[in-house]
């Protein structure tokens, strides 16, 4: 590591370069992306992704039992939706890897929504109501996100009324 | 000619073990074939501390100490094996705050959830095919994180010998 050496003034900034041991043990390379790695790692993940259908579906399950379990009331402190968050946050995170592209958009907008608000912070119950619907809807039919007009509008709509409900 | 990851060491930390096995069977098929795993970022540092990797890829929110303060460690704590290891941050946060947090703590590269296999071989390949100078401030010790040079009019504060 070699580094900026003793100075008069104190240092503002340091620069350090570090030597690249990685680029040492990989050795030379650096041309076109390794295509058969590529592809023998699109094959692991769609033998995974194999097996997350049916967990996909448990989870959306395990969601909407906790969005049935909060207080019957029109607003909602957030912390109490902090499962649904939870949940609705790895959907967004596993299901897209997987290929169920649209479960992970309407998760990541429930994130969005539920993001949006301060600890303390009131959250309207029709929409996390909206997207767990959406979330259940789209399991029950097994879409799967590949841009169909109805994917589109279901997405819009739950957008507009995200907007619509935070504008207020 | 691709480059060869046999021998690259690899830590892999996140507390959902599904997006565990996703990035191992990812990385496995990449060819490397040392990766170890934790489920919360203090067990991943004293797994550090113990065999230091070549490379951390660790989830932001985690319980039992986050990414953030994983990476926090890595960079600068004071028994730290290896502060200036490149460290990808894997994270469904993409709102501008949290990348910035990331970066300002002194992340590598930040890699989005979900992630696809195009976008976990780019941000390997880009710590070892492009890496970056470390910067020690008073208040930063990381990667530099300005991405590109661009025309900057003021005067040169920075240690020009250090370059």
């Amino acid at each position: 590591m070699t580094t900026g050496g003793p100075s008069e003034k104190p240092a503002l900034c340091e620069f350090i370069t570090v030597p690249n041991e990685l680029l040492a043990k990989v050795g030379p390379g650096g041309g076109p992306p390794d295509a058969q790695a590529l592809w023998r790692a699109e094959q692991a993940i769609e033998r995974l992704a194999r097996d997350y259908g049916p967990r996909c579906s448990k989870d959306i399950a395990t969601l909407s039992d906790a969005f049935e379990a909060v207080p019957d009331e029109a607003m909602v402190v957030r912390e109490r939706l902090r499962t649904i968050h939870d949940i609705a946050h790895e959907l967004r995170g596993e299901a897209g890897i997987y290929g169920y592209t649209l479960i992970g958009q309407i998760a990541a907008l429930l994130c969005r929504y539920l993001g949006a608000l301060d600890d303390t912070a009131k959250a309207d119950i029709r929409v996390v109501g909206a997207h767990v619907d959406a979330l259940q809807l789209v399991d029950a039919e097994g879409l799967e996100g590949i841009g169909g007009a109805g994917e589109k509008q279901l997405i819009d709509g739950l957008t507009r009324l995200q907007q619509k409900v935070l504008d207020r | 000619m691709a480059y060869n990851l046999r021998q690259v060491h690899v830590l892999v930390v996140d507390d959902n073990q599904h997006i565990c096995m996703a990035a191992r069977q990812i990385l496995e098929a990449f060819g490397i074939t040392r990766v170890d795993f934790a489920s919360d970022g203090l067990t991943a540092y004293g797994m550090f501390q113990r065999n230091p990797p070549d490379i951390v890829i660790t989830d932001m929110d985690m319980i039992g100490g986050d990414g953030l303060e994983l990476v926090r460690l890595i960079r600068q704590a004071g028994d730290s094996p290896k502060p200036t290891v490149p460290i990808i941050m894997m994270s469904g946060h993409t709102e501008r705050e949290k990348v910035l947090a990331a970066r300002d703590i002194g992340v590598t590269e930040f890699l989005c959830k979900p992630f696809s296999v195009g976008m976990v071989y780019d941000r390997l390949i880009a710590t070892i095919a492009r890496p970056r100078s470390f910067v020690r401030m008073s208040s930063y010790f990381g990667p530099d994180r300005r991405r590109s040079l661009r025309d900057f009019q003021g005067g040169e504060r920075r240690i020009r010998g250090a370059l």
